[in-house]
């Protein structure tokens, strides 16, 4: 099987298979682009990955490497984050530092799947929690004025009721 | 080809570098080696750091109780129109109101509109009348039968005995639901299923239920014209059906319709024999079950309906 090599912004090179590192449409656009010959020794830079995420989504991507292609977003369908594997689940069992990094990685190489369950998680540690605590978990100070802070709690006060 | 591949990267690596400055801007501001992240425990940036696209699809997760407590936190993210559209859209996927031109909208924000349907369906399941009333006034559904069909259609969170409780009085509506399915290529069992599952069932053979299989049998003979069979056999038919139907699954009736007496008696009604017909509905009823799903509401129309029916098969 063909191999690319990717270079991490800290300039480390991962030998990939083409199929593997296909999952990423930015990639495999490049790729097809380009054309591919089975000689071409080229190295393919990711200056805005560094090698502890780049290793990361190769794991990711190499597990994943069978999928079926995912669908299509339809806005009429509802939203779920409860159906993450278990697999996934302990892929991002990381801090939020790399869950983060990890995010910007699969936006910035176009990779929907990892994209999406790595948004999913975050979206969960969201879930069900009050604004306070929404701010621990995120480490957010609260810029907002006493009077502001009212003004901000009675537009949201529906969701009180609920 | 090996210079192109070379000057393409190039050119990649820049692109990589330039176009998306938010992306850039991040990878900046996570920066663990300075001094003072050191000594913290490493925490989630803020999503507000998150290129907008990206922090919008994490927010599309949440449903409207979590996005307005988001609110609190991050107000211009989770206020953003194309998330409560998404909220709007995903419980209530038709509604007249998204069609209105974007002058006459605008004054509304999509939160107030997503608060609005959701105080209406609250009324609505209390009391159609009025949750109907509030949906007009409130311009959301126009009070017109194809624009309360498609909204009645699409959704799911709308009582549907509230519906049918609305709906009897509103035949026309229940003409335009029905020719809002498509039943092509569907065996007659299966497709009455499909309409009943939209369509609750009504407790009695009233008016309601002989309009409402009335359209159904228009429609089922307009979906399927090879099907060889006139609208009133398709309307016997679905009696027909509903009766086994009652019969096989209610627990009081004690000596169960046989495959050859539905036979019997279905060609007796319609005054046709395609026994070979009758025998793979009676078959798809016996192995499937009831044609109306949940199958309570059509039970009660045991006690009324038999006689009546009976006198179908005289």
């Amino acid at each position: 099987m063909p191999t690319i090599k990717l270079q991490s912004s800290d300039g480390e090179v991962f030998p990939v298979d083409v199929e593997i590192a296909k999952q990423s449409v930015t990639i495999k656009t490049m790729l097809d682009d380009l054309g591919m010959e089975d000689e071409e020794e080229e190295i393919v830079p990711l200056p805005n990955v560094n090698a502890a995420i780049l290793k990361k989504v190769i794991q990711w991507a190499t597990y994943h490497k069978d999928d079926p292609p995912a669908p299509e977003d339809d806005e009429n369908k509802e939203k779920r984050t409860d159906d993450i594997t278990s697999w996934d689940a302990d892929f991002l069992k990381v801090d939020q530092g790399t869950l983060f990094e990890l995010i910007l990685a699969s936006n910035y190489l176009d990779i929907k799947g990892l994209l999406d369950v790595t948004c999913k998680t975050v979206a969960n540690m969201i879930k069900g929690k009050t604004p306070e605590e929404i701010r621990k978990t995120f480490n957010i100070k609260n810029d907002f004025t006493p009077s502001e802070e009212e003004q901000v709690r009675k537009e949201n006060e529906w969701c009180e009721e609920k | 080809m090996g210079q192109t591949w070379g000057r393409s990267l190039t050119l990649l690596s820049e692109e990589m570098v330039h176009p998306d400055n938010a992306a850039l801007e991040i990878s900046n501001f996570y920066r663990p080696d300075e001094d003072e992240e050191l000594e913290d425990e490493p925490n989630f940036p803020d999503l507000s750091h998150l290129p907008p696209e990206v922090a919008l699809k994490v927010l599309s997760h949440l449903n409207a109780t979590d996005l307005c407590l988001a609110a609190c936190v991050w107000q211009q993210l989770a206020t953003d129109e194309i998330l409560w559209q998404g909220l709007c859209k995903e419980q209530w996927p038709e509604a007249s109101i998204y069609h209105k031109a974007n002058g006459s909208r605008s004054a509304v924000s999509m939160r107030k509109v997503f608060l609005l349907f959701d105080e209406g369906t609250l009324t609505f399941n209390s009391d159609p009348e009025k949750g109907m009333q509030y949906f007009f006034k409130n311009g959301l559904v126009r009070n017109q039968a194809f624009e309360i069909a498609k909204f009645f259609h699409s959704t799911s969170k709308l009582s549907k005995s509230q519906m049918r409780a609305y709906l009897q009085n509103r035949t026309d509506v229940v003409d335009e639901m029905i020719a809002l399915q498509n039943y092509a290529n569907e065996f007659l069992p299966n497709a009455l299923r499909k309409c009943f599952a939209k369509l609750e069932a009504p407790n009695d053979r009233g008016q309601y239920l002989q309009e409402m299989l009335t359209a159904f049998s228009r429609r089922f003979c307009q979906c399927n014209p090879n099907f060889g069979h006139s609208t009133d056999s398709v309307y016997v038919m679905c009696f027909s059906l509903i009766l086994l139907s009652v019969d096989l699954c209610s627990p009081h009736v004690k000596n169960k319709m046989s495959k050859r007496e539905f036979i019997r008696n279905t060609r007796n009604a319609i005054q046709l024999s395609h026994d070979d017909l009758y025998g793979e509905m009676y078959d798809n009823v016996f192995l499937r079950g009831h044609v109306s799903e949940d199958g309570k509401s059509l039970l009660k129309l045991q006690h009324q309906f038999v006689p009546g029916f009976l006198a179908l098969f005289l």
